[in-house]
């Protein structure tokens, strides 16, 4: 019988060429599950403070959970963990398609990047054979090519391949990690970590089925919740539609960045950017990642205008806010060409976007001119602004240096004002959701430990109305716009759950949108594992692990002093949904601190400490 | 009384018999009234805006509201 685990991870040291296999202790398992949970343990006990992200003692860790040997719904993921060079605080980024999966048939649950190639390299992984192979022929390809070039030189076209593209290589701080040409571990930089290793990609393939504690009860549940999930989704429509159903009920309540979080309302925009506009213009359909009944993510055909042709991925609803309304951009045809040079160059099309719009502002001011950008102006509602921006930042060429570094790096050195013009939280640019808005944002935001992300705490879309967690006591009326009661709650929990979710490794589209419950996830995860855990239990080291990896950020000087919310969002909205209304971001920061058990300075007290266990 | 309804996004298509968006109610009547009148799916009507107010099912309707409808939010990602 077996626990869903191999209890190894792989350890490659890019230094000397050493690869071994170490055991992991089943109480680790146990108090974090794997993950993002795992991996920010394994970080917390192995690097230093205040390491330079892209020095040879940065780590890449590739870590997976339970959820990615049986074909769980959602469980076709896996989290990348090490110190951001875009934040300097820790980081954790997830991604889906295949590659999750594979490494577990493979054999291993984790894998552990250290040191320094001397030379570029990937790493190939076929089982028990794992060889650090020469990259030289591959490295300065972008990402789709990167991964069309190892499958032809291998001769293997059925490995899953997680790459850097170019950003990466030249250590853009906000490079990503592309997988088998279908989703991207995208925020945090941590491709510019591989890439500061000389690592261009780690190549997958298994042929093992790692054990389980209850075959039978496992695959009558994983039936059970397969179906529920899939007309869940057919039902709400995430099927059909993907996250652009989502543009015009988050401008609506005033959730989507306009103009760089400057403008309040843009229905028009969000209407065109959206679906259904979306779906017909771009003949999309689902493009599910391995073992999902959901298929959120977008094919897309673009056959006219002849400049836009394409067949590829579409974007998502982040991408659609940050390179559409965030830059006054309503055509998703040009939102699907910038997304697709992101994908590309290997960067984060949230920040990349968060840049553009960042940028375009500070050309209005005069901050920027010509002289910066290589001749061409920044404009509002301009394709060649975001096209040609995102080329650049991703290659790191022409005005690209500038931003190599993040927004709020750039800003430093752009003009003394223009730092309280950067939307983020501890460096990481905003995603598409205004904390002006779901007020449950800021303290998510502010205390984010990989900084302003609402996908490690989906907070929001308990707001309007998406799920609700009533195991945990989260119901359907508990909190309300602009109301501050329950909403430190709320955030706190989502971000437990972020964190369980991304340790599993579980999509957590399967409860937000597919209405999977906590109970249900519960049962599957005892089938898996054989242990017995309650809710609560399992919930609990969703919260261990969010633990951890803060104490990570406080080891390296990020206390409660950096918890604060940028000058520019606590701009007042003059029209709209949120019109007149103000965060009361202190009084839910102290509620929120007080709920967690923390200091005042922010580090947990030794009671939390103690419930927690650690 | 006649209210002014706008649904959004994915609601959109529960309007298309009403292109003014302006929707005849009779006596009194709730916007739950107003929902199962549309068709909507009321399991999925979890955001309401009455005037720019965030509202529930139960609130009552007078002549000349204007009422929002969302999808709720699903999918942040």
């Amino acid at each position: 019988m077996g626990n869903g685990y191999w209890q190894k991870t792989l350890r490659v040291n890019l230094t000397t060429g050493d690869i071994r296999v170490e055991a992991i202790d089943e109480k680790d398992l146990k108090a974090f599950i794997g993950g993002a949970g795992l991996g920010a343990e394994i970080l917390r006990r192995e690097i230093p403070e205040k390491i330079d992200p892209l020095s040879p003692e940065n780590l890449v860790i590739f870590a997976t959970g339970p959820f990615q040997g049986p074909s769980v719904p959602g469980g076709a993921k896996f989290s990348v963990v090490g110190i951001s060079p875009q934040t300097g605080t820790y980081a954790d980024t997830a991604a889906g398609a295949d590659w999750g999966p594979a490494i577990k048939d493979a054999g291993y649950d984790i894998v552990i990047l250290e040191g320094k190639s001397p030379k570029p390299v990937y790493l190939q992984i076929i089982d028990d054979d794992v060889q650090i192979k020469d990259a030289a022929a591959i490295w300065g390809k972008d990402t789709f090519e990167s991964i069309d070039a190892i499958r032809r030189e291998t001769g293997d076209d059925k490995l899953s391949v997680a790459t850097i593209g170019p950003a990466g290589e030249r250590l853009v701080a906000i490079a990503c990690i592309a997988v088998d040409k279908h989703s991207f571990a995208g925020r945090c930089g941590l491709g510019a970590v591989m890439g500061s290793k000389n690592i261009k990609a780690v190549a997958v393939r298994g042929t093992k089925t790692v054990p389980v504690a209850d075959p039978d009860k496992l695959k009558e549940l994983i039936k059970k919740y397969q179906k529920q999930i899939h007309d869940t989704a057919v039902e709400n429509e995430l099927r059909a539609h993907g996250t652009p159903g989502l543009c015009e009920t988050a401008e609506g309540l005033g959730d989507m960045p306009i103009k760089y979080w400057e403008q309040d309302t843009w229905p028009e925009g969000a209407k065109k950017l959206g679906a259904p506009n979306y779906t017909e213009q771009l003949n999309a359909k689902p493009l599910p990642c391995k073992f999902c009944p959901i298929g959120c993510h977008r094919q897309v055909s673009i056959t006219s205008p002849e400049k836009y042709r394409y067949e590829g991925i579409g974007p998502e609803y982040e991408t659609l806010g940050l390179m559409g309304t965030n830059l006054l951009i309503d055509d998703p045809k040009v939102v699907t060409i910038g997304n697709d040079i992101a994908n590309r160059m290997g960067v984060d099309t949230i920040s990349v976007g968060a840049m553009i719009g960042f940028a375009v502002g500070c050309f209005e001011k005069g901050w920027l001119t010509t002289d910066d950008t290589g001749g061409f102006e920044l404009k509002w509602g301009d394709a060649d602004t975001l096209l040609k921006m995102t080329e650049l930042i991703g290659l790191r060429e022409g005005i690209g240096e500038l931003f190599a570094a993040g927004t709020l790096a750039a800003a430093k050195k752009i003009h003394p004002d223009a730092v309280e013009e950067v939307a983020h939280c501890k460096g990481l640019d905003f995603p598409s959701h205004d904390p002006r808005s779901c007020i449950s944002l800021a303290p998510t935001y502010a205390t984010g430990t990989r900084g302003a992300c609402h996908f490690r705490g989906p907070c929001e879309d308990v707001e309007m109305g998406g799920f609700y967690l009533p195991e945990v006591g989260i119901n359907e009326g508990d909190v309300k716009f602009f109301e501050q009661k329950n909403q430190s709650l709320v955030a706190s929990k989502c971000q437990d759950l972020g964190v369980l979710c991304n340790s599993l490794v579980l999509c957590l589209f399967m409860i937000d949108g597919g209405d999977w419950t906590l109970t249900g996830l519960t049962e599957v995860f005892n089938a898996i594992t054989g242990w017995d855990f309650s809710v609560e239990e399992l919930m609990l080291t969703g919260e261990r692990g969010f633990t951890v990896q803060r104490m990570n950020n406080l080891r390296d000087g990020y206390d409660a002093s950096s918890e604060v919310m940028p000058k520019r969002i606590l701009k007042i909205a003059k029209e709209g949904f949120r019109a007149g209304k103000e965060i009361p971001f202190e009084a839910m920061m102290k509620e929120y601190y007080a709920l967690r058990g923390w200091e005042p300075n922010g580090a947990p007290c030794e009671e939390t400490l103690k419930r927690l266990s650690l | 009384m006649v209210v002014n309804v706008k649904l959004m996004s994915l609601f959109a298509k529960y309007l298309k018999d009403y292109p003014d968006g302006k929707i005849s109610l009779g006596g009194t009547a709730t916007v739950r009234t107003l929902a199962e009148s549309l068709d909507l799916p009321i399991k999925r009507v979890k955001i309401i805006t009455v005037n720019g107010k965030q509202e529930t099912l139960d609130k009552s309707l007078s002549d000349g509201d204007l009422v929002y409808i969302f999808p709720p939010a699903i999918g942040g990602g």
